[in-house]
């Protein structure tokens, strides 16, 4: 063990006289941090632009949104579309004014001035409340070709509105034509019981069950015994993914200063000396293993300072730092001791790392995918890392990233009893 | 086959090679040393001496335990390097050809940390590094960088780091290759110095006259097999009454050479057509010099040069092999 300290303590003193390794070891973390920061955006969200849309109802006019006792209760009804469109959830992705009549919202869309038209036909709330199919009316959505992202988030809106407003009229169909079927032979008014029914159904929209389906959530798995999780956002969720990566990259620098002792001959006097195989190694994960945890310190911190990344709870946040940092410096152990030159451990290095980032899911997420991508993702390290610093950022404790870190642990052992074994067969 | 010209082997063997062999990616490979046997007694400077590529290295890396053999065994101060390598790198300093320290590390950081690599610690490790430090009379440098220092300088802590934990047996590759005649002669002392003290040296080498100074016994290698093997003078009796005679010429140096290999009382004729030098051996230098000047005559050459060389080592090797131990 004091040859394993010994080799550590005098290459990290080699880091620190040297200043490019200093560079290598503070500013890239540094950097990357602040670009990955700054790239996306610092709020945990994505900045995109409400998309600009008119609304034209035909049927209620455009003081519809704000529904009185004495409008019709057509306009009630497609006030419902207008409310939902102009709804405080989701003023960040929609930025919807009214128009009077069809030809206006359209000229509004070929002049540039809005991406999406939404029409509301006249006699929309009659056909919502009429109890045959033969009435029918179509909301249509006028949009800019040009634009994708835009017209599907309105039209998925209005979509899920018109499903609220169809499924209450057939809920409250259905329940009239079964109080009708249940009166028969008894003195019922069928027609109030159709009325009702229809109250029931204008009730149950204006009440406001279809607003608070259309509004946008973004949701995540809870975890077990949880209420309710909290939201890493996306650069958290980012930089966790990149942290991860850089881990990786960090840690190569086991890779190389194996390499750098192999062509300066030092690697094999070291091995005519008492000292084993594993104590060499080990003194060189060690030295690894506290450059990337340094760098992966620095990385938090400005995620955590600079741009408000809420990484989780002390304890798991430790503890997926060090697995993290452990099995890089294996993986890294392992290229250094099958490699024969820098340029090819390098090559070799860099191929493995971005192999395993892909199959972990570090740039697509696919860790918490689902399916074939997940069982892919939890093949790597990556994909268990990544899981934990998601359970992590969502309020989970030590305990529930118990197995993630055990799992990443034995992949860094594998590593380590690898390298070993590699570089026996170099040197005898 | 070996010429074994010495006597028998003492009892006080702490080096014992039995058919020591390394193939490289067998089967097919190259075969670097080749059942290969010698041993060492205590306290003696045994060389192995060898031109380029004669397979010396490879068997120090073998009996350093870095590389296993392919067949055969050694044992170490009592340690099969096979069977029980912790042992036998525990009783050896190894002193590799080049220079294998660190660079961005002073004389005395280096020597500390291979130190520590040897086992040692706390005072006795600061009292073997001062002790070290003197021998190779570095420590008024000792503070400094090693990439500040002269490639004499680096070679004597090359040594010096193989010798903080006094070794039972010292192996130096080549310790003098490309460094100036003064350090030289200070690493050879050196050497000399540490037999006085005791220790037993492996010393491999391509240079004779060091070879012949320092060994008391040398074994001669040649494409990875022991050759010849004995004290200086045993080797050189090999020779009997042969002497070296070294030819230089103007031109036609290979029709020439021809000829005299033809000729009575020529042994063996090794050209050097860079030099435009032929080294023959010879009977009677006397007799057979006449002769070769007129085959040289006969042919329209020029002798530029005659140099009638008293049986060496050099000797040996062209007598072994019928080519020259170019230095």
């Amino acid at each position: 063990m004091r040859r394993a300290f010994a080799i550590a303590w005098k290459d990290l003193r080699s880091i620190y006289r040297t200043p490019s390794a200093l560079a290598t070891m503070f500013a890239a973390p540094l950097g990357v941090a602040l670009i990955l920061g700054l790239a996306f955006g610092g709020q945990g969200s994505f900045d995109i632009q409400a998309v600009r849309t008119v609304v034209a109802d035909l049927d209620g006019g455009a003081a519809s949104s704000s529904a009185g006792d004495d409008q019709t209760q057509g306009g009630a009804t497609s006030g419902i579309i207008v409310e939902a469109l102009r709804s405080d959830d989701l003023k960040d992705l929609i930025d919807a004014t009214t128009v009077k009549t069809a030809a206006a919202a359209c000229a509004a869309v070929d002049d540039g001035d809005a991406v999406v038209a939404v029409i509301i036909p006249e006699g929309f709330g009659r056909a919502l409340q009429a109890t045959d199919v033969g009435e029918g009316a179509q909301v249509q959505i006028y949009a800019d070709p040009t634009q994708q992202i835009g017209p599907a988030i309105v039209e998925g809106v209005v979509e899920q509105v018109l499903d609220e407003l169809n499924g209450a009229r057939a809920a409250a169909t259905a329940a009239a034509r079964l109080s009708m079927i249940g009166a028969i032979g008894t003195e019922v008014d069928t027609d109030k019981i159709i009325a009702t029914a229809q109250d029931a159904a204008e009730s149950f929209v204006q009440s406001g069950g279809g607003r608070e389906s259309v509004a946008v959530e973004a949701r995540a798995p809870s975890l077990p015994g949880q209420q309710a999780s909290k939201d890493p956002g996306v650069t958290g969720i980012v930089l966790a993914g990149q942290l991860v990566l850089f881990t990786f990259f960090g840690a190569s620098i086991a890779a190389r200063t194996i390499l750098v002792e192999q062509e300066e001959g030092t690697l094999a006097r070291l091995f005519t000396t008492p000292a084993t195989r594993t104590s060499v190694l080990g003194g060189k994960f060690l030295v690894a293993f506290l450059t990337v945890v340094v760098q992966s310190i620095v990385i938090l911190l400005v995620g955590w300072l600079g741009f408000r990344i809420d990484w989780g709870a002390v304890a798991p946040v430790i503890v997926l730092v060090l697995v993290g940092c452990a099995v890089a410096c294996g993986l890294a152990m392992v290229i250094g001791a099958l490699s024969r030159t820098l340029a090819q451990e390098g090559a070799i290095g860099a191929g493995i790392f971005l192999v395993l980032a892909l199959l972990g899911g570090n740039f697509t997420g696919s860790f918490a995918a689902g399916g074939v991508a997940t069982t892919v993702s939890r093949l790597t390290p990556n994909g268990w890392l990544l899981a934990g610093w998601d359970t992590t950022m969502r309020g989970g404790t030590a305990a529930d990233i118990a197995l993630d870190a055990l799992v990443v642990l034995a992949f860094a052992a594998v590593f380590f009893a690898v390298a070993v074994a590699a570089m026996r067969r170099r040197y005898a | 086959m070996l010429a074994d010209v010495g006597g028998e082997e003492g009892p006080l063997s702490i080096v014992e090679v039995e058919e020591l062999r390394k193939q490289y990616d067998p089967p097919k490979g190259v075969l670097a040393v080749d059942d290969v046997s010698f041993s060492i007694d205590q306290g003696e400077i045994f060389s192995l001496l060898g031109p380029n590529g004669a397979g010396k290295s490879t068997t120090i890396s073998m009996l350093s335990c870095l590389l296993r053999p392919s067949g055969g065994d050694a044992r170490v101060a009592g340690h099969s390097i096979v069977g029980q390598p912790q042992g036998v790198k525990e009783s050896i300093g190894v002193v590799p050809q080049d220079i294998a320290l660190y660079g961005d590390m002073s004389a005395r950081e280096n020597l500390h940390f291979w130190g520590v690599m040897y086992g040692l610690s706390g005072a006795a490790l600061d009292r073997r590094v001062d002790e070290v430090l003197e021998l190779i009379t570095l420590t008024e440098r000792q503070k400094d960088r090693l990439d500040k220092f002269s490639g004499g300088m680096k070679r004597r802590v090359n040594i010096g780091a193989a010798l903080l934990h006094e070794p039972q047996v010292l192996y130096l590759d080549e310790p003098t290759v490309g460094i100036d005649p003064q350090s030289r002669r200070a690493i050879l002392d050196g050497i000399l110095q540490l037999r006085d003290q005791g220790m037993t040296i492996l010393y491999t080498t391509h240079y004779m006259a060091e070879a012949q100074e320092l060994s008391d016994r040398i074994g001669i290698i040649d494409h990875g097999k022991l050759i010849a093997l004995g004290t200086h003078e045993e080797l050189v009796r090999m020779v009997g009454e042969k002497t070296e005679v070294d030819i230089g010429l103007d031109h036609e140096l290979r029709k020439v050479a021809e000829l005299w290999s033809g000729l009575e009382g020529v042994g063996s004729v090794d050209v050097n057509e860079e030099d435009m030098r032929a080294s023959l051996l010879v009977d009677d230098a006397n007799s057979v010099l006449p002769r070769l000047f007129e085959a040289a005559e006969a042919t329209g050459t020029r002798v530029t040069s005659v140099n009638v060389v008293e049986p060496n080592l050099e000797t040996v090797f062209l007598h072994l092999t019928g080519r020259a131990l170019r230095e």
